[in-house]
C-alpha cells in the first residue's frame, strides 16, 4: 500500500468541496420523461363509467387508462402513478387509488400523475344513504350459458333532503346483497345460474340457458328493513358449438382435446372443460368453464374428481389400480336432476355419467379415466437381514444353510411395500449352471443353499428389476 | 454557467499542481452510460478520452466524453452530448502488473432528452463521482495498457447516471 498518495486526496477534496451539487429539482423533466416513455402514454383519462359520486364512509379503487403513443390503445395503469386530492379534502386516497372517504360529505378533487402528465376528476362524496338495488348494471348484461360475468348493481340513494341518487352501489353494502335467482317459467330456485359476491365483486355465473330472475335483497338504511328491488329479467343465451375436455397445462385451447386420461393409483391430473362460442362476428372463441360446467364421474370407486380452490379446474385421482371409469362434462340442462347438489356455487360433480336432455340446449363430452398400476420407482432388499445394492456381491461370512429375501418395493405415490410374498414378483436364478442355490418350493424369496459359489438371483416386478449377486462360502 | 466556471478551476487547480517528473498518459475509451431513473434507464453510448499524469500511488487525470449514439425508450431519446470530468485515482498496489484503481472527483454531465410534442429539454447534472477500474499492461509494450472501470458521475435523488468505460492507456 502506497500512502503516499493520499497527499493529492487532501488538495483535490478541497477542490470538490467548491463544488456542489445539482438542484434535486433539476432531475425532475428527466425523470418525468423515463416514467412516462416507459409505459408509452401520451395521454391520461379516467374511464367513462368512472363513478362521480361516492358514499360516505366508504372505499372506492380508481383506475385510469393510459392512451398508447400509436394514438389508438389504451390500458389500464397501474404502476408509477402518484395520487393526491384536493387540499382541505377529508377523504384520502392512497397510491394505489383507493379512495377512503370520511363521515361528511364534500366535493374532491382527485388528481393522477403519470411523469408530466396528469389527469384530474372532481368526486362528490355524499352522505345519502342506501335504500335498494334498482339496476342489475350500468350496462345491459350480454351472457352465454356456462359463462361468468362481473355486475356492477346501481342502487338508490336517498339523502337527508329527500334527494335521490341512483349510483353504483358502494363497497359498504355490496358484500350484504342477498342474491336470488329464479326461473322465469314458474318462479322456483334456479340451480342453473347464481349470483355471488366475492371481495366486493358481484359475478354472475350461468349454467344454462333460459330466462331468470334476479333479484337483490338488502338491508335499506332509510327503512330499516329487508327491501328485495324489483324483479331484473335475464336472459342466458346459448352460442355455443362444442365441448370438449384439456388438460390445465394446454395453452393452445383451439386445438387442445383430451379423450382418455392415465392416471397411476393416487395420482392426479387436472383437467379442464373447454368450450368454443359462436361470436357475433363468425367468429369462435374458447374460454374454460370448468366452474360452470356440470361433471359426471361413473365407477367413482375407481377415480375421485374434485374442484380446485378456484374452480378453475378439477384434478381426477386414480383410486383402485387397474380399473376404469368414465368422465363426463356439460353444460345446459342435463338429464339428470341436481336436487341433492345443494349448493351449486360449490360447482357441479355428480357420482353418475351425466348426459344431455335432448330438449333443451345443452352439449356433452366424455373422457375415459384409465388408472393404472403404481410404477415402481426402486427395491429395498435384504438376504438374511443383511442388505443387499443391486448387481453388487455381498460377501457372507459363512455358508448358511437357506438365503431369505426380504424385498420392499418403494412406489411412485412415495409409499413402501413388502412384496415378498406378491404373485407379481418373480424370482430367477441366473447362472443356474453353478446350482449353488435352489427356490424353496412354497416359501417365495426363499432359496436352499447347495454349495459354495456365487449366487445369483434377478428379481422382476412392474417393469423394474434387481439383481442380487452372494457369494457363499464354502 | 456559474457551475461551469467552478468546474472550470477545479481542473486549472489540477492542472498547476502537476508535477514535472509525472508520467504523462492519453486514454482512449468507449463508454456505456446508464441513465437510472425509478421507472426505467436509457444507455446512450460515449467516447471517452483522458488526460492525466501518474505518480507511484497515484494519478491525476481529466476526462471528456462525448456522444457516439443516443438511446431509445419507446418515444423517449436520450443523448449525452458531453461530460466533463476531473478524477483523483488512487492505486493501493502499485507494483501490481493488474492494478487496482479507486477513483474519486467531479463530473459535469449534459443531457438531451426529446419526447414527441415536448420541446428538446438540455439538463446538466453535476457533483462528485466515484468508481473503481483495473488496468493491466501489455507485455509487448508496457506503455500501452487496457483499461476498464465504472464510475458513478452523478449521484442525485431521482436520478443516476454512471458509466462503464473499455479502452487504452498510453504513457508518453
Amino acid at each position: 500500500m502506497n500512502f503516499n498518495g493520499f497527499k493529492p486526496v487532501i488538495f483535490f477534496s478541497l477542490s470538490l468541496l467548491l463544488m456542489a451539487c445539482s438542484d434535486p429539482e433539476d432531475e425532475n423533466t428527466l425523470v418525468e420523461l423515463h416514467t412516462v416513455a416507459y409505459q408509452d402514454v401520451i395521454d391520461l383519462s379516467f374511464s367513462e363509467t368512472t363513478e362521480t359520486t361516492v358514499s360516505i364512509n366508504s372505499t372506492v379503487t380508481f383506475t385510469l387508462q393510459g392512451l398508447k403513443s400509436n394514438g389508438i390503445d389504451s390500458f389500464s395503469l397501474t404502476r408509477d402513478l402518484e395520487w393526491s386530492i384536493s387540499d382541505g379534502a377529508i377523504s384520502r386516497i392512497s397510491q394505489q387509488g383507493l379512495l377512503s372517504t370520511g363521515d361528511t360529505a364534500e366535493y374532491i378533487t382527485l388528481t393522477a400523475k403519470l411523469g408530466f402528465l396528469s389527469e384530474s376528476i372532481d368526486i362528490f362524496v355524499s352522505s345519502a344513504k342506501f335504500d335498494r338495488v334498482v339496476q342489475l348494471d350500468e350496462q345491459e348484461i350480454d351472457i352465454d350459458m356456462c359463462q361468468s360475468q362481473r355486475l356492477n348493481p346501481v342502487g338508490r340513494y336517498i339523502d337527508e333532503n329527500g334527494n335521490e341518487e341512483i349510483r353504483m352501489v358502494d363497497n359498504t353494502i355490496i358484500d350484504d346483497i342477498q342474491w336470488s335467482v329464479l326461473n322465469a317459467a314458474d318462479s322456483t330456485v334456479s340451480k342453473h345460474a347464481y349470483v355471488e359476491t366475492v371481495d366486493d365483486v358481484v359475478m354472475l355465473h350461468t349454467l344454462a340457458a333460459g330466462d331468470f330472475i334476479i333479484q337483490a335483497e338488502a338491508l335499506s338504511v332509510i327503512t330499516g328493513e329487508q327491501e328485495t328491488s324489483q324483479d331484473f329479467e335475464q336472459t342466458i343465451g346459448n352460442q355455443m358449438n362444442s365441448i370438449k375436455i384439456c388438460n390445465y397445462s394446454d395453452e393452445d385451447l383451439s386445438s387442445c382435446n383430451v379423450t382418455a386420461i392415465d392416471i397411476e393409483k393416487d395420482s392426479d391430473l387436472s383437467i379442464i372443460a373447454v368450450a368454443s362460442y359462436q361470436l357475433d362476428d363468425g367468429s369462435t372463441v374458447n374460454e374454460n368453464i370448468s366452474q360452470n360446467s356440470q361433471w359426471g364421474l361413473s365407477d367413482s370407486d375407481n377415480a375421485s374428481v374434485d374442484f380446485s380452490i378456484d374452480q378453475q379446474y378439477i384434478d381426477v385421482t386414480g383410486e383402485i389400480e387397474n380399473t376404469s371409469a368414465t368422465l363426463s362434462v356439460a353444460c345446459g340442462v342435463i338429464e339428470q336432476s341436481l336436487d341433492a347438489v345443494e349448493d351449486i356455487s360449490q360447482g357441479v360433480i355428480l357420482e353418475s355419467l351425466i348426459s344431455c336432455d335432448s330438449n333443451t340446449d345443452c352439449v356433452a363430452t366424455s373422457a375415459t379415466v384409465t388408472v393404472s398400476e403404481l410404477s415402481v420407482l426402486s427395491f429395498d432388499v435384504s438376504a438374511n437381514d443383511t442388505d443387499v445394492n443391486d448387481d453388487e456381491q455381498l460377501e457372507l461370512d459363512q455358508q448358511p444353510e437357506e438365503i431369505s429375501l426380504i424385498v420392499t418395493a418403494n412406489y411412485s405415490n412415495n409409499t413402501s411395500q413388502i412384496i415378498t410374498d406378491d404373485d407379481d414378483l418373480v424370482y430367477s436364478i441366473i447362472d443356474i449352471e453353478n446350482t449353488v442355490i435352489e427356490e424353496k418350493a412354497d416359501s417365495p424369496g426363499v432359496f436352499t443353499v447347495l454349495r459354495d459359489g456365487v449366487a445369483k438371483i434377478k428379481l422382476d416386478y412392474r417393469d423394474e428389476s434387481f439383481i442380487v449377486i452372494i457369494d457363499v462360502p464354502v | 454557467m456559474k457551475k461551469i466556471l467552478r468546474f472550470n478551476y477545479l481542473l486549472v487547480m489540477i492542472l498547476m499542481n502537476s508535477p514535472l517528473q509525472a508520467d504523462r498518459y492519453i486514454e482512449l475509451s468507449a463508454a456505456k452510460a446508464n441513465v437510472n431513473t425509478p421507472a426505467a434507464n436509457t444507455y446512450p453510448l460515449l467516447a471517452d478520452i483522458r488526460l492525466g499524469y501518474r505518480q507511484p500511488g497515484y494519478q491525476l487525470e481529466l476526462a471528456f466524453m462525448t456522444s457516439l449514439n443516443d438511446d431509445r425508450l419507446n418515444q423517449l431519446t436520450v443523448d449525452i452530448p458531453s461530460v466533463f470530468s476531473a478524477y483523483y485515482h488512487y492505486l493501493p498496489f502499485p507494483d501490481s502488473s493488474l492494478k487496482l484503481h479507486l477513483i474519486v472527483g467531479g463530473s459535469l454531465v449534459n443531457i438531451e432528452s426529446s419526447y414527441p410534442g415536448l420541446e428538446t429539454a438540455k439538463d446538466d447534472f453535476y457533483g462528485v463521482s466515484y468508481g473503481i477500474g483495473f488496468e493491466e499492461s501489455f507485455k509487448s509494450i508496457p506503455r500501452l495498457k487496457l483499461t476498464v472501470d465504472w464510475i458513478k458521475l452523478y449521484h442525485g435523488e431521482q436520478l443516476e447516471i454512471d458509466a462503464a468505460s473499455l479502452g487504452v492507456h498510453y504513457e508518453f
